[in-house]
């Protein structure tokens, strides 16, 4: 059952309604700093005890200073507007708590008739105060190359430091696509399959329409189609990247009322699957499901673990929105019992799935579980095995299954002997379990009922000496049996 | 019957030997009563009659004389009504559970009623009121012979001394005792394995007629046993998984070996260390059905045919073992390490669940809804990942994650503070 539910993200009004971006820019980013001074911008990482330091993120500024980027666009050249924008934002990054930036060029080295498939350079490593350094270079950079986009992505790799907790963004700008012959798509999944990246941002300089399916495989594709659009767009990107962003989990019964609780949920961050947050869900004090902060630069698959448990191929996150998730999560609870005497030793149930045999959960006796509403069998490892099949288990409805108390049955023999004990179902013999072949006294727990026990003596080596003995069980007594 | 056979008809041909032979057998001085059934020889070929056939001599004791005297008696003339006379010839015997009822059919013809005597002679198997009938056909062509294929086992008797013979053939097999040997065949096609537990049902009713543990004479031969010839077997043996045999017919007056394949071998489960008693249970499955065939507990041995099984064993979290072969002829160890202790303490109460990793995806082992104070939960040796959240208030952002490493025979303790 652990098939995909389908996740459905509700859209509520932004927290903050943005219109025009020189005056909000400030605001949001601002806030956004609020938010990270506050501390515990992110929930903990996996392994780690509680309250260790939140992860750092860390932006690769990818950008193109290939020829084409001294066209003029609006007031002046698509560099210098590339220039413009980064130099905003990193005064504001600076006030930004466990956040370090980094900064590559591509097409600045060589001459476009040079044709230099390797014109990349990381000009401004990850370090703290490295921010005039950035704005610096790209006062400095002169467009002139061309645009080998996926060399550029490969060699970023390297640009991270190694850091299996770090947020590792890039957000390239560029005018153009790739100009050497190699695959954009093909660079950025094997960062991903090396853990390197979790996201990459594309900012585009007015390209034309057909050129932007090109570069949703490295990441999410913003076009500036123009100059004044640029800001606004960057706005948006690193709003992704460093809001923290509100997500609820609705467990639903089976009247899809949020009701269902108390179940862990496990967040796989999307792409990549790394195991991101656990949360034992709750009802706060309004009787509501309690909203978790999440990373918003990732998409999630989430697993809830009920029994079966119940997943989500992938949530989808809406950074600065109110995100809800309805998790068909209805559940009934198992109660296991004997009558009468209880057993003198561990007594089991499997619980699988009504039909199938794989086991889903292994049930001791005299306790209690919940388990999704829907059908179950149970194999009971008495002696001999019960097959229970259909038990139904309904919402919030305790169903107790109990099962006779065993009688226990000596086998006393002087001699070494081959024998098995036999149960009859519809007529046809089955072997409920073997003798011990040694001399010595053997007590077992059978269910009540009736049965043979098949047996010749080791040393006799004639099969007409077998005998065949009828006895019943009643539940609750001893008794034995000498053979 | 009518048809000549050197120089007189087929049926005084028949009836001249069959006294004799009844003569023959009666001065043995054996256990044997004979009964006489006649078919066609009531109403004349132009009346069709489909239900000419007379139970002439019951059976009884000292009645050669009579058998003789109807066998002089009859005419040959009418239809060759068999699979009607098989019907009837259910009734004919006593019912007395002890004897070996036989049934010698002599004919010279094809049915010719639009009866079916394969299924008349499948009913009385399967009732097990008779051996499957011995035909002696008189002269019959090669397609007429086939025909009584299925109805039992043909004499072909092209002239007296042919009949003679068959007829001779066919008492004394029908007298003789009908022994039984089981072979159970290991790996390399030996009749070595043994000590297996055999039922024997009888095919038609489901009835359990024999329960025996299969046994080898000191010369290592398997043991002979003496089975009642009539009617058909299905045969178990109960090994693990059991193997069946299906309507296993014996060849009366005959030594019949049956054999089985069985090539098996021991799985022994222990635990790495052996650190003593243990109630940990192996769950073993067929890999195809994913049905439990045996449930084995640790520390003990038990034999499976040779082949792969599915293991799962009930420690927390589970072991599954897939496809673990069993090579016949050995003992085949599996050993699983030692569970070690978590010991869990918080000073407030909360929900816990221990979680392992496998494949990048967390996977529940246990659960405590209520948890408070102490808990010991004995775990395989591995990581763990401890998710805790108190219920003092209602916040998710309380859960407090913890990791928890279990090394085989210790304990480790966890406090939630």
């Amino acid at each position: 059952m652990t098939g995909a539910v389908a996740s459905r993200t509700e859209t509520l009004p932004p927290l903050n309604a943005l219109n025009r971006y020189r005056k909000t820019c400030f605001v949001s980013l601002a806030l956004v700093v609020g938010l990270g001074a506050a501390g515990g911008l992110f929930a903990q990482p996996v392994g780690e005890v509680p309250a260790s330091k939140p992860p750092t993120t860390r932006i690769l500024f990818l950008v193109d200073a290939s020829r084409s980027m001294t066209d003029i666009w609006g007031t002046g050249t698509k560099m210098a507007a590339a220039r413009e924008v980064i130099s905003k934002i990193v005064d504001t990054l600076s006030q930004v708590d466990n956040l370090e930036i980094g900064l590559r060029l591509y097409g600045h080295l060589s001459y476009q008739s040079e044709y230099n498939c390797q014109d990349s350079r990381l000009e401004v490593g990850f370090r703290a105060g490295n921010h005039q350094a950035v704005k610096t270079k790209m006062n400095e950079v002169k467009p002139k190359g061309i645009t080998p986009i996926a060399f550029a992505l490969a060699q970023s790799a390297k640009d991270f430091p190694e850091d299996p907790d770090s947020r590792n963004i890039i957000i390239m700008i560029t005018d153009g696509v790739e100009s050497c012959n190699r695959d954009p798509c093909y660079e950025i999944e094997l960062l991903r399959s090396k853990n390197v990246l979790l996201r990459a941002f594309v900012i585009g300089l007015a390209m034309e329409p057909e050129t932007h399916g090109v570069f949703s495989c490295i990441g999410d594709f913003y076009n500036a189609g123009a100059r004044a659009d640029l800001d606004r767009v960057m706005e948006r990107v690193l709003q992704k990247v460093l809001s923290r962003t509100v997500l609820r989990v609705d467990l639903l019964d089976e009247a899809q009322r949020p009701l269902e609780t108390d179940l862990n949920m496990s967040f796989y961050g999307l792409p990549g699957g790394k195991l991101r947050y656990n949360f034992y869900h709750t009802l706060n004090d309004r009787g509501e499901p309690d909203t978790v902060y999440v990373d918003p630069i990732l998409d999630y698959h989430l697993v809830v673990h009920s029994i079966p448990p119940v997943s989500v191929d992938k949530v989808l996150i809406e950074s600065n929105q109110y995100n809800v998730v309805k998790v068909p999560a209805a559940q009934g609870t198992l109660r296991l019992g004997t009558l009468g005497n209880t057993f003198s030793y561990r007594l089991q149930a499997l619980v699988y799935q009504t039909g199938s045999r794989e086991t889903l959960n292994v049930q001791d006796f005299n306790s209690e579980q919940r388990y999704l509403t829907g059908k179950y069998d149970l194999e009971i490892l008495t002696l001999p095995r019960l097959v229970i099949r259909g038990i139904a288990l309904e919402q919030d409805k305790i169903t107790t299954f109990e099962i006779p108390a065993p009688g226990y049955v000596t086998f006393v023999h002087a001699h070494e002997l081959i024998g098995s004990v036999f149960t009859a179902v519809d007529g046809e013999r089955e072997e409920v379990f073997q003798l011990n072949p040694l001399p010595r006294n053997e007590t077992i727990a059978l269910q009540p009922g009736l049965y043979q026990v098949v047996y010749r003596a080791k040393q006799n080596r004639s099969m007409r000496s077998t005998q065949t003995r009828e006895f019943e069980v009643k539940p609750g007594t001893t008794s034995s049996l000498k053979l | 019957m009518k048809e000549t056979w050197e120089g007189r008809t087929k049926f005084e041909v028949a009836r001249e030997l069959l006294e004799k032979a009844i003569d023959s057998i009666n001065r043995q001085n054996k256990p044997i009563e004979f009964g006489l059934r006649v078919f066609g020889h009531q109403s004349p070929r132009e009346l069709k009659n489909c239900e000419d056939s007379r139970l002439e001599v019951p059976f009884g004791r000292n009645n050669a004389a009579e058998v003789r005297a109807a066998l002089d008696r009859i005419e040959p003339k009418g239809y060759t009504p068999i699979a009607y006379s098989l019907f009837l010839a259910a009734h004919d015997f006593s019912g007395s559970s002890d004897a070996v009822n036989a049934i010698v059919l002599i004919t010279d013809g094809e049915e010719s009623c639009s009866g079916d005597p394969c299924a008349s002679s499948e009913a009385l198997r399967n009732r097990r009121i008779s051996l499957k009938p011995y035909i002696i056909g008189l002269g019959l062509d090669p397609t007429e012979q086939a025909a009584f294929d299925c109805v039992g086992d043909y004499y072909d008797a092209a002239d007296p001394v042919r009949f003679q013979e068959a007829l001779g053939v066919v008492i004394s097999q029908a007298l003789r005792n009908t022994t039984v040997q089981v072979n159970l065949l290991d790996h390399l096609g030996r009749a070595a394995e043994s000590d297996v537990e055999l039922t024997f049902y009888d095919a038609y009713t489901g009835q359990d007629l024999y329960n025996l543990v299969h046994t080898t004479l000191r010369s290592g031969a398997p043991d002979t046993l003496y089975l009642d010839p009539v009617g058909k077997y299905n045969i178990d043996a109960h090994t693990t998984p059991p193997v069946r045999r299906q309507n296993v017919e014996l060849v009366a007056g005959r030594h019949n070996i049956i054999a089985l394949d069985v090539p098996q071998g021991d799985l022994v489960l222990q635990v790495e260390g052996n650190p003593g008693f243990t109630d940990l249970k192996c769950l073993v499955r067929d890999p195809e059905t994913h049905e439990i065939l045996y449930v084995q507990n640790f520390n003990t041995l038990h034999r499976y045919l040779a082949g792969s099984y599915n293991l799962e064993i009930l420690t927390l979290p589970r072991i599954e073992m897939d496809d673990f072969p069993i090579l016949p002829g050995q003992v085949n160890p599996y050993v699983v390490p030692a569970s070690g202790r978590l010991l869990v303490q918080t000073n407030e109460p909360g929900i816990l669940g221990v979680f392992i990793k496998r494949q990048q995806e967390l996977v529940r082992v246990y659960e405590w809804r209520a948890f408070s104070g102490r808990e010991v939960l004995d775990l395989q040796p591995g990581e763990y990942l401890l998710v805790f959240r108190p219920s003092r208030n209602k916040k998710i952002d309380n859960t407090r994650e913890v990791l928890a490493v279990i090394y085989p025979a210790k304990s480790t303790t966890v406090r939630l503070e």
